[in-house]
Formats: structure tokens, C-alpha cells, sequence
């Protein structure tokens, strides 16, 4: 298979989260949003019905604060979501390694977010609604999100399709390099994106520091975190029984 | 021939079937699904081309360089442009649609032309010359220069509200005999107490407070975001903070090199016999925390020089009182004030003549006959009881605001003012780092019709036939700059200080007594007592909303938060509806649970919270008796 | 039974040919262009002007489309010919320097998208492939749109469930995904989508 803009070259785009250097401050949740055309909370939302496809999280560690990003984590083995969605609306792409959200397609079921160990999948309970006015600065890469369906991370698929179409101006071929809204916004630089076909960025999350959340689920997420905090590592494991909202 | 009931049915059902092979039905079945992609409520993403621009984001002192991404002009995407951005950086350009703006020029309830305020606002300035007054939320801008010479040419006043930010600065100001601009130097000190001062949430610059150099230990009644993340926290008692800082320097009274530095204090006696009687143990009594963490804490700030104590209060709850400033300010003397630096000053246009700076405090009562209040942007405020008691029988007030809110009640004129890339607007000093700046945002955006900035406005009232832009440039050529035009992306000057820590001379007011200390040292005896919080920066878009509405990262304005304990003794559970009573109104909160002291109640709020806030004798803000109810 | 059949034929064939009848009329509705306009002036020998020429990539690799007024009255400040369209063109848009709203037969829905870089400029599309044979028209085609979903004929498509017609050229879902089928280089739905 071929694909668009990366002659016979995929890529498997990941991210490494270094949580040392998180401080919980919230811009990439802000900035993801304001990327991907989600609008502001509904009065009546809460954390439970939030539209989020990042959110942050306080880990418990008893001491100075820890805080935890959580997006899809673009599972590569098995993917649940995938295997679960009867409309075929969830898609691994293997050129990517981007597990993409059709909402054309989401007949809205939530099968998908009942799969999904790491709860990064949310449902769309409403109309987008922005104040007067502010619609026109939606993001003219992104369409406008719509209710009944579950959305959730694509790495700022937007960005990728942006930085392909300048690749096919300057003649560039192979995998594309680009920058999620998150990565770009972290002002601790503690999310790092990257391309694990890249050695170098492939060492780094191969590196015996790095860990994946409920890496013995083996649904090969791509998100990779880090910390030297004893403490901080051990709130992570307990990931799983954290619930959402 | 006679039609029955049979050939109608053959019929209808030959139309039928004729339907069904026909494309219609298929056709509308298919095309209402997509159509319900694309209901016409459903907003539409722009189309043409992307275009990035360099600019400032000029909403706090930190006026961090800013990609802006926009189609057709309007700005959809804000990004660092090197460095870092705080979150609500990047929703800032959504302040032009915000829910809450002004659109329209408003006397009370009634829509009017701006014209028409402005003339009636020059009529009663006429009428009144010499009591005219400007209000400045923001201090410290370029704008605040125009309002002063504005004012100058009026004969009125120039008012400031009381300094939150950077008021331990201007405790030390006024504690060292040369009065200089001093500001804290984040970037070179090492370790840092900070009493209830929110460092690393919105106080200072994103980058700053990401890559810190510094212990910090901070002091704070509740668990803030500040108090979360640094190295150490005490959690001491609310009114307490005098004790503490008084116990710190009590600890450094035995040390051969402090007897030293106090040797060459004047009118310390004070200060040093209510230190005396402020041993650590008598202190973590009041404070309510172990008597070793103070021995600690003031050791730390002696193993880790140069050291800072910081006492600047809350942007919402307001500063602490002058006692606890007064005492930050003195350890900060003993340290040889080697946390501040001197700002060098403004450059100014040779033929500028400028109104004095004047503390809004320091207003004589009833003197003020019309009152401008600019409040350019999200989260500043002033307790109103501050300003009502200055406002002469029949004042007129007007506020230049960009919001509809926060003076709704207060002023009899409401004037809208142009936000962020809607005009030429500019941001405050930086009260974290020793330098001058100049920070011009662009004006990239259509301007909506009748807005006015403030500084324009009172340039109308004075008759000033400059426009702000060419005054902004004027600022800019007597900066020496060669960029002096506010170009396509604005302008940016700034001046770093070259000088050294100012010298220790001088400390405390005379008057003042070992009493007047110690009086000021026992805490408040409410249990559980209130305090207020809050974040400057969250009112800046309802998208910053996601963090706390649609998740549990931070605490957002209308929430209370209460230790578990608390919240069972109260009857109350996570999450629940509450009511916050003060004598001055009644909110709504939402109560959440954390690890925070279980005798306070830390009540988030917005502006509207300061607004409503009292002022205690010794300058500190407070809700009165508050409470906080099931409802 | 004969007469019910006849009948029955009767209304199938009253009904079907309703139905086919009105399917174009009843779902779309016929827009002006603001201006008339014909390619082949301008690709023509007496033009000699390519696609391109108007038709331009921005610089971040993005397609411009219909080129705005600017491109057009950089040649027709003043009249060059002697049509009367021209003229027309002249006096409403480029003298008072108003845009025209030119309706685009090939607009994509929000949630499409579609790099003209990578087709063009890379895979060597033919804008013919796509667009048809635009470039040697006289005169703007009839701009047809669907009545509920704003989508143009051309991007809507015409196909009518079972019995669908295709289209020459295409702009449709299904031409993008046949014509990738055919060259194997097809993914993810998110190819294309966005």
C-alpha cells in the first residue's frame, strides 16, 4: 500500500509525556480545544459529560502535586475502540498509526468508550454552541464537532493534513514532521511528539524511565510518560480505577 | 363507469411501488442524513487563507510574544512565538465574542450613542473641573501615562487601586529611605516564602513559573495550585501571616550576621522587640502548623541566597493587611532586599506634563465629582466601598469596560471599550522581573463601532488631539526605539535594570510600636473561616471553562472548597449546590472536596467577588462573616 | 384484473416518472453566478492563459480557487474586449472594488478535505479529471445547489439510490474513493476527512 505523501514510508506518530516537568497548568487542554473546534462548556456540563478529548488529571501522591495528560492513546495492537464500533466509525491507519474517529459515521452507541481502558474517548451530548459571534474563529482546518457522537484525540489530525499539503508543494516526500496543538502549547515543553520510526525519538520512549498506562492490557498504546518521582509512578498505575468526571 | 374501492387501491398501490423504484424516496431518505451533518444552526469554519502574524498578548504584565493564525480577519488560533503561553493565552482572541461584552454605550438601562455620553461626560467635567478623577484597574501601562497627562490637562486626578501584585515590592519601596520602583527578581533568587501570594498561577510570567530556580515556600491557608506545587507548604491559619513572618525573623535575630545588618537599621526597635516576643513556638500556635517548619522555612531562606519573601495577597481575596506586608517587607530589609531590583523608569516625551500617581486610598473622601473607571481587560476589580466613599453627593461614574458585569450596578454610564487586536492596546509592568516594557498589541481585528478605549475617552474629555496610537508612538520615540510605529504586529520596547539590589536602610513606620506588630499578629478567630481566591485570567473566555467546569484540574469562580471533614460536618457532599452568605450578598458555590485545612473555607470567585469584598481597617479585603450553606 | 392492472400500471408509471421528474427540481435549486463568465476567452488562443495562471497555490501549499478580484482586474481595469460581459464586470465589481460571490461548483463540505498539492502537484492530476472540460466552456454552467444541505450538484452528486446515474468528471465521495481504489493509495476515512 502507498501512501499520500509518504512514498512507501509510514509513520507511527507517539508522544512521550515527561510528567516532572507537568505543572497541571491546563494550556494544552485549551489549546486542543480551541484547535479542534470544541466549544465551550454547555452550563450544564460537569467533568462527567464534558467534551475533553484532552484532560488533565491531579495524581494522588500524598505529596507536592503531580498532574497526568490523558488523550487517546492511538492504541496500535488490537485496538479496542476499533473492535467493538459496529458502523466501522473508529479506523486504525497504518501509515500514521492514528486511530481515527469518523463522526460522520458514529451512530453514537458508546461501545467504544465502554472499550477504551484508558476512558480517553468522550460523547458529544450537544449541539455546538458558541457566543454570538464566535464561531468565526473556529479553526478553518477542523470541522465544526457535532452532537451524538463520540469524539476524541487525533494527534491534531488538522495539522497533519496541513503539513502534507506543504510537503506536496515543496516536493517533500516521506512521513511528514508536525506539531500537535498540546505538544505546541506546553509551556514546560513536557510533551514531546514525535515519530517512532525516528531512532533517536524511539530510544527515548524505548528508554527503561518510560512507561505507557496499562502497558499489560498490550493494546500497544503510542503515549509514552516519564517520571523520576517513585510516588508519581505509583499513582499512575492505579490509572485504571480513576474515573472519569 | 363507476370507480370502486378496488381500482383506487390498485392505483395508489401502482404509485407506490412506482415510487419506490423511482428515485425520490431514496434520494430524501439519503440526503436528510447528510443534511443533518450540516443543520443551519451548526456553525460553519471559515475558508480562505491562513495567515500568521506576530503579536503580543497584552492581557498581563508578562506580554508574551504570540503567533497570532487568522482567515479573513479574524484571529482563530493564538500560539507562543517562543517561550510560553498561560492557558488563557490561548483563548484570548475569544475576548471579542465574549458573553459578557459590552456592545453598546449604555446610561443605566438605556442604549445611547457614544457621542452623546461623551458630550454629557464633558458637560459635567466643565461643571466640575478638578474633581475629575480616572480610576485605572491596570496601573502601570502605557495608558496609565496617557490618563496622567490627560488628567494633567484637566486638573484632575490619577487614581490606582490597591496594589495586589507587587505590593511587597511597594512595602519595601516605602520601607527604604530613597524611594525607588522596585520589582521582584524572579529569574536570580534562589529561594522564595510566599504568603498567600498565587506564584506560579497567573502572579508571574508562564515561562517563570514553569522554569523555576527557586526553593519555594508558600504559606496559605488553603491548598492552592501555588501551594500544590511547591517545595513546601504551610498551611497556617488565616490573619496569621504576621506571626509567621515575625516568628521567621525571630529566627534570624540569633544569627551574628542579621545582629549585624539590624545594627544598621534605623527605627527598627519596633520591629525587632515584636520579633523578640515572636518566638517560632508562640508563632505555630497561631498559625496552627509545627513550630520546626517555621525554623525551617527561615533557614531555607538563608541557605539559598539570594532569597525573597513575598506577601502580595490574592488578585480576587485581595492584598494582606498592611501589618503582613509591612513584616514581608522587613525580612526582605534584613535580606538586603537582595530579591528586588530597581525598574528603570518610562522614557517620557519632553513636553509631557503628568498627573501625580495616587493611591485610590489616599483620595480624599467625597472629593471626586466624576469618575472614569478603565478596566480594559478580564479580572481586575476594586471592593466598590473603596470607591463610594470617595465619590462626592451626586458623582457622576462612568466605566470604560469591556465587559457588561462588573459595573452594571455602580456606574451610571457604561462605555464600551475595543479588547485585545481590536485596537492599540497595551500591557502593564511586569512586577516579576526588574524591567521597563512597552507592549503594543496590533490592532488586527474590525473595531466594533462606538467603542472607545479609555484612553482615548479621557484624550476626548481633555481635549488632547492626539490619537492613542500617536501617543503610544510618541512613548516609543522618546524610548529611543527605532520601530516608534505601531506596525502590523504592534510594538514591543523593554529595558532591562542594570543596577544592583537596593541597600537596606531604613525599616518600619515610626509610629508603630512591638503592639502594633503584635496585634496584628493573632489570626482571625471565625472557625471555619473564609477566605477568597481566584485566578485573574479566568474570565478572559467561558472556553477556559474546561478546566474546571468540564474537568477537576483547578478550582473555577462559584466554587468553595472544603476539607472531607468539613464538608461531612456540614452536611454537605462533593459536588453539591451550596450558598456562600457574607453580609455583603449571597452567591451560589459549588463545593468540592481537597486535602486542604479543615478549618477554612477557600471560596473561588471572579472580579465580581473583590467587588463585593469589605476593607478592613488594615487594608486587607474580607468577606465580612462569611458562610458558606446547603442550599 | 385487467383493469386493476391497468390500473396499477398506471399509477407505477405516474408515479416513477414523477418521481424521476421531480427529484432534480425538488431537490436543488438554480443560483445565479453574480457575473458571467467564459473560460475559453481566457485558455483560448486568443487568451493563452493556463489554469494556473488564475487557479494558484498559496504558499503554505494551500489551493486559492476562484481567484479574488484583484487577479482579475490586474488585466480588466479597463476593457480589453468588446463583450458586453466584460463591460458589465467592469462597472459592477472592479470600479466600486466589490468581490463578487462567485458560487463554486466544487465546494467541499466542512468536513472534507481536499489537497490540491498533493493531487496536482505530486500525483499529476489533470484538473480535467475532476473539474471536466470547465476550461473550454463558453459560458458558466447552471449552478445548481441542494436545498436542505447548501452542497452543489456537482459535490452533492446524482446519484439517486438504486438506479444512480454517475456523473462524468466527479467531485462526488465516491468519485474520490473509486479514483484511490483504482490506485491503491487509500487508508483511513481521515485522508480525506477532517
Amino acid at each position: 500500500m502507498r501512501k499520500l505523501g509518504a512514498e512507501n514510508k509510514t509513520a507511527r506518530y507517539a508522544m512521550l509525556i515527561d510528567l516532572d516537568r507537568c505543572n497541571g497548568c491546563g494550556a494544552c487542554m485549551v489549546a486542543c480545544a480551541v484547535e479542534n473546534n470544541v466549544p465551550p462548556p454547555q452550563p450544564s456540563a460537569t467533568p462527567r459529560t464534558g467534551l475533553n478529548w484532552l484532560r488533565v488529571f491531579r495524581l494522588n501522591t500524598g505529596g507536592r502535586d503531580a498532574f497526568i495528560p490523558v488523550m487517546c492513546m492511538q492504541c496500535g495492537d488490537e485496538t479496542p475502540c476499533q473492535s467493538v464500533c459496529p458502523q466501522k466509525a473508529v479506523e486504525f491507519d497504518p501509515a500514521t498509526g492514528i486511530v481515527g474517529q469518523i463522526p460522520e459515521r458514529c451512530l453514537g452507541c458508546r461501545y467504544c468508550m465502554a472499550a477504551c481502558p484508558y476512558q480517553a474517548r468522550v460523547f458529544n451530548w450537544w449541539d455546538p454552541q458558541w457566543p454570538a459571534g464566535m464561531e468565526q474563529a473556529l479553526n478553518p482546518r477542523v470541522s465544526a464537532r457535532q452532537r451524538g457522537t463520540v469524539e476524541k484525540c487525533n494527534f491534531c489530525h488538522g495539522r497533519w493534513q496541513a503539513a502534507l499539503e506543504k510537503a506536496a508543494q515543496d516536493g517533500e516526500s516521506g512521513p511528514v514532521r508536525y506539531t500537535p496543538a498540546c505538544a505546541e502549547a506546553c509551556p514546560a515543553q513536557a510533551i514531546r511528539f514525535g515519530d517512532l520510526n525516528d531512532e533517536e525519538f524511539a530510544a527515548e520512549c524505548r528508554d527503561s524511565g518510560a512507561f505507557r498506562l496499562l502497558e499489560s492490557l498490550g493494546t500497544g498504546p503510542k503515549v509514552f510518560y516519564r517520571t523520576s518521582r517513585a510516588e508519581v509512578r505509583e499513582a499512575t498505575r492505579g490509572f485504571g480505577e480513576v474515573k472519569r468526571g | 363507469m363507476k370507480i370502486d374501492r378496488r381500482d383506487v387501491l390498485s392505483l395508489a398501490g401502482g404509485a407506490a411501488a412506482g415510487l419506490a423504484v423511482s428515485p425520490l424516496p431514496w434520494r430524501l431518505l439519503g440526503d436528510t442524513a447528510i443534511w443533518s451533518q450540516n443543520w443551519h444552526w451548526m456553525p460553519r469554519v471559515p475558508r480562505g487563507a491562513i495567515e500568521e502574524r506576530e503579536a503580543r498578548c497584552t492581557l498581563c504584565p508578562s506580554a508574551c510574544p504570540v503567533k497570532l493564525r487568522m482567515t479573513n480577519g479574524i484571529v482563530h488560533g493564538v500560539a507562543p512565538n517562543g517561550g510560553a503561553l498561560c492557558p488563557a493565552g490561548f483563548a484570548a482572541h475569544h475576548l471579542a465574542w465574549h458573553p459578557l461584552r459590552l456592545r453598546e454605550c449604555r446610561r443605566k438601562d438605556q442604549a445611547v450613542p457614544l457621542e452623546e455620553a461623551l458630550s454629557s461626560l464633558r458637560a459635567a467635567v466643565a461643571q466640575r473641573r478638578g474633581a475629575v478623577a480616572v480610576l485605572d484597574l491596570a496601573p502601570g501601562r502605557a495608558s496609565s501615562l496617557l490618563h496622567r497627562r490627560h488628567m494633567a490637562a484637566l486638573g484632575g486626578a490619577y487614581l490606582m487601586p490597591p496594589r495586589i501584585e507587587g505590593g511587597t515590592a511597594h512595602a519595601v519601596e516605602a520601607l527604604l529611605e530613597k524611594r525607588r520602583a522596585l520589582a521582584a527578581d524572579l529569574a536570580s533568587v534562589k529561594a522564595v516564602l510566599s504568603v498567600s501570594t498565587p506564584l506560579l498561577d497567573g502572579w508571574a510570567a508562564p515561562s517563570s513559573a514553569v522554569e523555576r530556580g527557586f526553593r519555594l515556600i508558600q504559606a496559605e491557608p488553603h491548598r492552592s495550585r501555588t501551594a500544590g506545587l511547591a517545595d513546601e507548604w504551610l498551611p497556617v491559619k488565616p490573619g496569621s501571616e504576621t506571626a509567621l513572618l515575625l516568628a521567621v525573623g525571630h529566627c534570624w535575630l540569633k544569627r551574628p550576621e542579621m545582629a549585624q545588618q539590624l545594627e544598621r537599621l534605623k527605627g527598627a526597635e519596633a520591629w525587632r522587640q515584636a520579633a523578640e516576643a515572636m518566638p517560632p513556638q508562640r508563632a505555630a500556635e497561631l498559625a496552627g502548623i509545627e513550630a520546626a517548619r517555621i525554623e525551617a522555612a527561615a533557614a531555607d531562606l538563608l541557605g539559598h541566597r539570594p532569597s525573597l519573601v513575598l506577601a502580595d495577597g490574592d488578585p480576587v481575596g485581595g492584598p494582606l493587611s498592611r501589618e503582613a506586608r509591612a513584616a514581608a517587607a522587613a525580612l526582605n530589609i534584613l535580606l538586603g532586599a537582595e530579591g528586588f531590583r530597581p525598574v528603570p523608569p518610562l522614557p517620557l516625551p519632553k513636553d509631557w506634563t503628568l498627573a501625580e500617581a495616587q493611591s485610590l486610598e489616599e483620595a480624599g473622601d467625597g472629593s471626586i465629582g466624576v469618575l472614569i473607571i478603565d478596566e480594559p481587560w478580564p479580572g481586575v476589580s476594586v471592593p466598590w466601598q473603596l470607591v463610594e466613599k470617595k465619590l462626592a453627593r451626586g458623582a457622576v461614574v462612568a466605566a470604560v469596560t469591556w465587559n457588561r458585569a462588573q459595573f452594571a450596578r455602580h456606574a451610571e454610564w457604561l462605555i464600551p471599550a475595543p479588547v485585545w487586536l481590536e485596537a492599540p492596546l497595551d500591557a502593564a509592568q511586569p512586577h516579576d522581573a526588574p524591567r521597563a516594557q512597552i507592549a503594543v498589541a496590533p490592532a488586527v481585528m474590525a473595531r466594533p463601532k462606538d467603542t472607545i478605549s479609555a484612553a482615548e475617552a479621557t484624550a476626548r474629555l481633555a481635549g488632547v488631539e492626539m490619537t492613542a496610537a500617536d501617543e503610544f508612538a510618541a512613548l516609543a520615540q522618546a524610548a529611543g526605539s527605532e520601530a516608534a510605529q505601531i506596525g502590523d504586529n504592534g510594538f514591543y520596547w523593554s529595558s532591562e535594570a542594570k543596577g544592583a539590589a537596593p541597600a537596606a536602610a531604613r525599616i518600619a513606620p515610626e509610629q508603630w510600636t512591638a503592639e502594633t506588630w503584635l496585634r496584628a499578629a493573632a489570626p482571625s478567630a471565625a472557625s471555619p473561616a473564609v477566605v477568597a481566591f481566584g485566578w485573574r485570567q479566568a474570565a478572559v473566555s467561558p472556553m477556559l471553562g474546561k478546566l474546571w467546569q468540564e474537568s477537576e484540574l483547578r478550582e473555577g469562580p462559584q466554587q468553595a472548597v472544603l476539607h472531607p471533614d468539613l464538608l461531612r460536618r456540614q452536611g454537605m457532599e462533593e459536588g453539591v449546590l451550596a450558598r456562600l452568605m457574607s453580609p455583603r450578598g449571597a452567591w451560589p458555590v459549588r463545593v468540592r472536596a481537597a486535602e486542604t485545612r479543615p478549618d477554612v473555607i477557600a471560596v473561588c470567585g471572579g472580579p465580581s467577588l473583590a467587588l463585593a469584598c469589605e476593607v478592613r481597617p488594615d487594608g486587607a479585603w474580607t468577606l465580612g462573616e462569611a458562610k458558606v450553606v446547603k442550599s | 384484473m385487467i383493469r386493476t392492472g391497468i390500473l396499477f400500471l398506471a399509477g407505477f408509471s405516474v408515479a416513477l416518472s414523477a418521481g424521476w421528474w421531480s427529484v432534480p427540481r425538488l431537490l436543488y435549486r438554480t443560483e445565479p453566478q453574480p457575473a458571467q463568465f467564459s473560460h475559453i476567452a481566457h485558455t483560448g488562443e486568443k487568451g493563452g492563459m493556463s489554469c494556473e495562471d488564475c487557479h494558484s497555490f498559496r504558499a503554505d501549499g494551500t489551493f486559492a480557487g476562484i481567484p479574488k478580484l484583484e487577479t482579475c482586474a490586474a488585466c480588466h481595469s479597463a476593457p480589453m474586449g468588446e463583450t458586453q460581459a466584460e463591460k458589465d464586470f467592469i462597472a459592477r465589481f472592479v470600479e466600486p472594488g466589490v468581490e463578487p460571490e462567485w458560487k463554486v461548483y466544487s465546494r467541499q463540505p466542512d468536513n472534507a478535505w481536499f489537497p490540491h498539492s498533493a493531487h496536482v502537484l505530486r500525483g499529476k492530476v489533470a484538473c480535467e479529471k475532476c473539474h471536466g472540460e470547465i476550461g473550454k466552456s463558453d459560458r458558466l454552467p447552471v449552478y445548481r445547489v441542494h436545498r436542505f444541505t447548501g452542497y452543489p450538484e456537482d459535490v452533492m452528486g446524482k446519484r439517486a439510490g438504486p438506479l444512480g446515474l454517475k456523473r462524468a468528471g466527479g467531485m462526488r465521495m465516491d468519485d474520490c474513493v473509486a479514483c484511490h481504489r483504482q490506485n491503491r493509495i487509500e487508508h483511513s476515512c481521515l485522508d480525506c476527512h477532517k
